[in-house]
């Protein structure tokens, strides 16, 4: 049972939480508390269940990080409602350095899809440093004929309203990159949604549906066993784990880019000082060569940059989704 | 010859990589951390493998997959303890388990009603360990043959032959089977992402969680009514518990009942989406029709035990078919063991089989072994069991409760669970009064959602043509097994034949 901390049990982080309450009621500002971070276990919030995308990546990150700040690093699982539970509870949380998010694509681009937003995405957070970007790779059944994507293009200008596309449920990664892809490719198709991308996957690799936007790490292994068939990635660059497959973008769209990707904020009120070292500590995690070698199997691209940077690339992130949803008249409510 | 010879080499390698001293404690680890947290109401494998996950960074990947393994179907054993005991699902898969064993219980039979589920289960899990072994792939291509048709006419089947769940009156339990249907919807619409019923609550626009509904109903429910008697009268359970070990009488009556149970679980277990919750209702359903004398289902009839906890298990088992060999996760807690595999630097797929056949067979070899092991860990440990009884209620009943909201609030680490759980323990307590029986209820709540799904899906994918349903031959079978169990539903209550046995007051 080595490896156990005991603060990384629920149990441990119950009493964790008592002890948080009492340096609450008797500390003082949070100035003082800023020269002292880390004075207590840093919450790092995950929009994802266990075992979800992001919280693998937290939990390679962790103890990293615990040792780097000599504190112990708790994470705290909040999926549910697209990454808004966790976001909400990120934004109401003490501005110290103590409480960090790592969000995912969604949390942009909630805002253009819900009609309601617990928080402000860029007003109410502080970016710290964008960690990972996860490209999809748009597959098909092997029994479509299309061996590239302006073939799939052609295929489906054929059939037009015919071709079935799965995704892992309306608002997805993988059916924004559809509704992009529709609009720059012109053809239409239909969207399925699915509860997740494991049933979407299995659906087209079944050929009850004929195509999907899979995120990289999935789709990879059906790639190599030949269950599915691999016309392009969403990306801007080809990924380096698998360079034989095309982008969409060189494939005739070049305005076509799909990241998913994981980043770090905290309450917008934390002061900067320790955004900086939340930064400079978080970025040389990522450098970390097994961490980089661990993540890059699975076909994600590791980023670690400034917070201005990620600030810049949430801005433009939101931007470019909420013109996609418009035109495409997505709304999830 | 040739490929059952290469299975059996198979299978010894796995062996070889299982017994290895190291491997046995993590099974052993495993199956007794799953045990505790079957036993405690609420608290699920997902939560404890969620736990423990961290820890498994330091483990070699096989050892690390074992004893996550063994968390899972050890949960399966343990939750049926809770369920016989005090008539709440000590785990999710264990709600069918209620009916009957705690019915033992009270009649004293507690003993039998504990052996005869460890037995029936690790004989679902001898079986299903050969299958896994011998025919994992080409189930797994079965299991991808279910598009949404299949699955709809298999809800459609499924929802009907339910109603013989009931053991009041029909209408109730269609009622009872509505209001399921509706609780399930709450949360977001898959096919149009529009939230309904969530009352602007974030918490909600998941759905209500399958282990709130059936903590509330059962559990809650069950302790209001408790409560109602005065401290004096009230008896829970007889006192006179005769014998622990099942006679052999109650062998040779839940011989079938196993088997059959084993069967039906290792397919439903094998089907992404639908897992051993759904293999147990089955299972009773199956059971209580085909029976000859069913007028004692429900009030502690032993088949009525040990189908559905051979089920439960075969089902926990065979989840591990398309999770292994295609890397498709069919339940929340496979998509776990999938993470695990990724944390360890395994990419799950078709190819883990081939690349890391050690990993494959080792596990498939450690869940047989895994099994024994628990089957040897709860027969002792009925006795203790049994024991429990004799704590008095005014003890016991705050524990339990404690325990149900550690676990509720542990699915999402929100409050928001508990209140939940609570608010519909109350309504679970009204409908008691009134004679609706949860059980309809809870299996409209699984399979409702899943039916809407598919059936919009189905739809969508064949531009509304409903013919779908009927052409594709998996499809069409399951429906006219659907009309079948109708008619045979149906006739019996026109006739007002309906056994009126069922019409008592319980």
């Amino acid at each position: 049972m080595k490896g156990l901390s005991p603060s990384t049990t629920r149990a441990g982080r119950a009493w964790v939480a008592v002890g948080t309450s009492f340096v609450l009621s008797g500390s003082a500002a949070a100035h003082a508390q800023a020269q002292a971070w880390p004075s207590r276990p840093i919450r790092m919030i995950v929009a994802s269940p266990p075992a979800g995308p992001s919280d693998i990546l937290a939990r390679l990150l962790g103890p990293q990080l615990t040792l780097a700040w000599g504190q112990t690093v708790l994470i705290d699982n909040r999926a549910g409602a697209n990454g808004m539970i966790a976001a909400e509870l990120t934004a109401k949380s003490d501005p110290d350095g103590h409480t960090i998010l790592l969000a995912n694509a969604g949390f942009v681009i909630n805002t253009s899809l819900y009609k309601k937003v617990p928080y402000d995405p860029l007003r109410e957070f502080v970016p710290i440093s964008l960690a990972m970007s996860v490209p999809n790779i748009l597959v098909v059944h092997p029994s479509v004929p299309a061996r590239s994507v302006a073939e799939l293009v052609a295929y489906a200008k054929a059939k037009p309203g015919q071709l079935a596309v799965a995704s892992a449920g309306s608002g997805s990664s993988g059916h924004l990159a559809l509704e992009l892809f529709q609009q720059l490719s012109g053809v239409s198709m239909i969207h399925v949604p699915f509860k997740g991308g494991g049933p979407a996957l299995a659906d087209v690799m079944a050929g009850q549906t004929q195509a999907l936007f899979s995120i990289a790490v999935a789709a990879m292994p059906q790639i190599r066993a030949g269950r599915v068939r691999a016309l392009g990635v969403t990306s801007a660059k080809r990924l380096a784990s698998a360079s034989e497959i095309p982008t969409v973008a060189e494939s005739g769209f070049p305005n076509y880019e799909v990241n998913g990707w994981f980043g770090f904020v905290a309450p917008v009120k934390t002061p900067r000082s320790i955004v900086a070292r939340l930064n400079t500590d978080i970025v040389r995690a990522l450098r970390l060569p097994e961490l980089q070698d661990r993540l890059a199997e699975q076909g994600a691209e590791i980023i670690g940059g400034t917070p201005e940077a990620f600030g810049a690339y949430l801005k433009s992130e939101q931007a470019k989704w909420e013109k996609v949803i418009r035109q495409a008249g997505i709304k999830v409510e | 010859m040739e490929f059952l010879g290469e299975v059996f080499g198979n299978l010894i390698m796995g062996f070889g990589v299982a017994v290895s001293l190291e491997n046995l404690i993590y099974a052993f680890i495993g199956c007794l951390l799953g045990t505790l947290v079957g036993v405690l109401p609420g608290i699920g494998p997902v939560a404890a493998i969620a736990l423990l996950l961290p820890t498994t960074f330091a483990l070699p990947p096989v050892g690390a997959l074992i004893m996550l393994a063994g968390i899972y179907y050890g949960a399966q054993y343990g939750g049926s303890t809770t369920a016989i005991l005090v008539n709440l699902p000590g785990e999710s898969s264990s709600v069918v388990t209620c009916l009957d064993g705690h019915a033992m219980a009270k009649n004293g039979r507690a003993g039998h009603a504990l052996a005869i589920a460890a037995i029936g289960s690790f004989f679902a899990g001898t079986v299903c360990t050969l299958i896994i072994a011998v025919a994992a792939p080409p189930l797994a291509e079965m299991a991808l043959k279910f598009g949404a048709p299949e699955y709809f006419s298999l809800m459609v089947f499924g929802l009907i032959a339910s109603a013989v769940l009931a053991r009041g009156s029909l209408i109730k339990a269609l009622g009872m089977i509505l209001v399921g249907l509706l609780l399930g919807i709450v949360g977001t619409d898959v096919n149009s992402g529009m939230s309904r019923f969530t009352f602007g609550m974030p918490g909600l626009s998941d759905g209500i969680g399958f282990v709130v509904i059936a903590m509330a109903f059962f559990g809650l429910g069950e302790i209001i009514k408790n409560l109602e008697t005065p401290d004096d009268q009230r008896q829970v359970f007889t006192d006179k518990v005769s014998g622990l070990m099942p006679r052999w009488e109650d062998i040779r009556m839940s011989a079938g009942a196993i088997v059959r149970g084993t069967f039906l679980g290792a397919f439903f277990g094998t089907l992404p989406g639908t897992g051993p919750v759904v293999a147990a209702f089955s299972t009773y359903a199956m059971e209580k029709k085909i029976a000859k004398d069913s007028s004692q289902f429900g009030r502690g009839d032993i088949r009525g035990v040990a189908g559905p906890e051979s089920a439960n298990n075969a089902a926990a088992q065979t989840a591990f078919i398309p999770t292994l060999t295609l890397g498709i996760p069919g339940s929340g807690t496979m998509a776990l063991m999938l993470g695990a595999m990724m944390i360890q630097g395994i990419a799950p797929g078709p190819q883990v089989m081939t690349s890391r056949p050690d990993l494959f067979w080792g596990l498939i070899a450690s869940m047989w072994i895994g099994n024994l092991m628990l089957v040897i860990l709860n027969l002792p440990l009925i006795g203790i069991w049994v024991q429990l009884l004799k704590v008095p209620y005014r003890l016991l009943f705050p524990a339990i409760l404690m325990f149900m909201c550690i676990g509720t609030y542990s699915l999402n680490n929100s409050i928001q669970d508990p209140l939940l759980m609570g608010f519909f323990g109350v309504v679970g307590y009204a409908f008691m009064k009134f004679g609706c029986e949860p059980a309809p209820m809870l299996l409209g709540f699984i399979l409702g959602p899943l039916m809407e799904e598919n059936l919009r899906r189905a739809l969508l994918i064949s531009r509304g043509d409903p013919t779908v349903f009927f052409t594709r031959p998996i499809s069409l079978t399951f429906l006219v097994l659907a009309a079948g169990a109708l008619l045979v539903i149906v006739l019996p209550a026109v006739r007002k034949k309906r056994d009126e046995a069922f019409q008592g007051d319980e």
